[in-house]
């Protein structure tokens, strides 16, 4: 099984060797540029007044950070998508 | 697989008191079909145009030539999150305090790279002794 980034590693070894090596590059170079784009200094860092929200859920009812920070602290994990 | 290794220590993060949700611009379809497939209890929230994302600093633009190789692997990302911007959030993990303060950012620009979950274990764990 191994870690969750073991895994990971080993999805994205197993895609960079059959993806097109064009592909590949155009991958590397996307998340170098973004690297070097200065976007993680504008990241929410820890000590930061963290941005409430109140968002919509699979079923479409509403749920808000507020109502979640009454009972403890909360983890967001931030998802591109299913794809 | 991220999604899956949260849920297998979604239990943990409820008995230290905290809840987990992920937030993702997809349209709300997509939240259900991501529920099942991961078989997913905690909350899937939608994020219209990336608008809280934005606000936590997660958010790029998929330039044109990685566009067209999403396009070619049939990834419309117009379809999927029912706008035209082609902007994604980093993919990253931030917990927050009681007191709305952010206590721990695990982010990076490669999507590859993933904190593990005993990482955010660690973290409220630390915070819950204080």
């Amino acid at each position: 099984m191994g870690t969750l980034q073991e895994r990971l590693n080993n999805l994205k070894e197993g895609f960079e060797k059959k993806a097109p090596a064009e592909v590949v590059a155009v991958m590397r170079r996307v998340t170098a540029d973004l690297r070097r784009s200065g976007i993680m200094e504008r990241v929410m860092k820890p000590g930061d007044k963290a941005p409430l929200f109140t968002l919509p859920n699979a079923m479409g009812v509403m749920v808000s950070a507020a109502d979640l920070l009454r009972k403890g602290p909360v983890v967001i994990a931030f998802y591109r998508g299913i794809w | 697989m991220e999604l899956e290794a949260l849920q297998k220590i979604a239990p943990d993060i409820e008995k230290l008191g905290a809840s987990l949700v992920s937030i993702s611009p997809q349209q709300r379809e997509y939240m259900l079909e991501t529920a099942q497939k991961h078989r997913l209890n905690f909350e899937l929230l939608r994020d219209e145009k990336n608008r809280i994302a934005k606000q936590y600093g997660l958010v790029y633009t998929v330039p044109e030539d990685l566009k067209a190789i999403y396009l070619s692997f049939r990834i419309d990302l117009e379809k999927y999150n029912g706008d035209t911007s082609w902007e994604l959030p980093m993919p990253g993990r931030v917990v927050i305090d009681q007191d709305a303060v952010v206590r721990n950012v695990a982010v990076d620009p490669d999507y590859t790279i993933r904190p593990e979950p005993e990482e955010t274990i660690a973290v409220l764990r630390a915070l819950k002794e204080g």
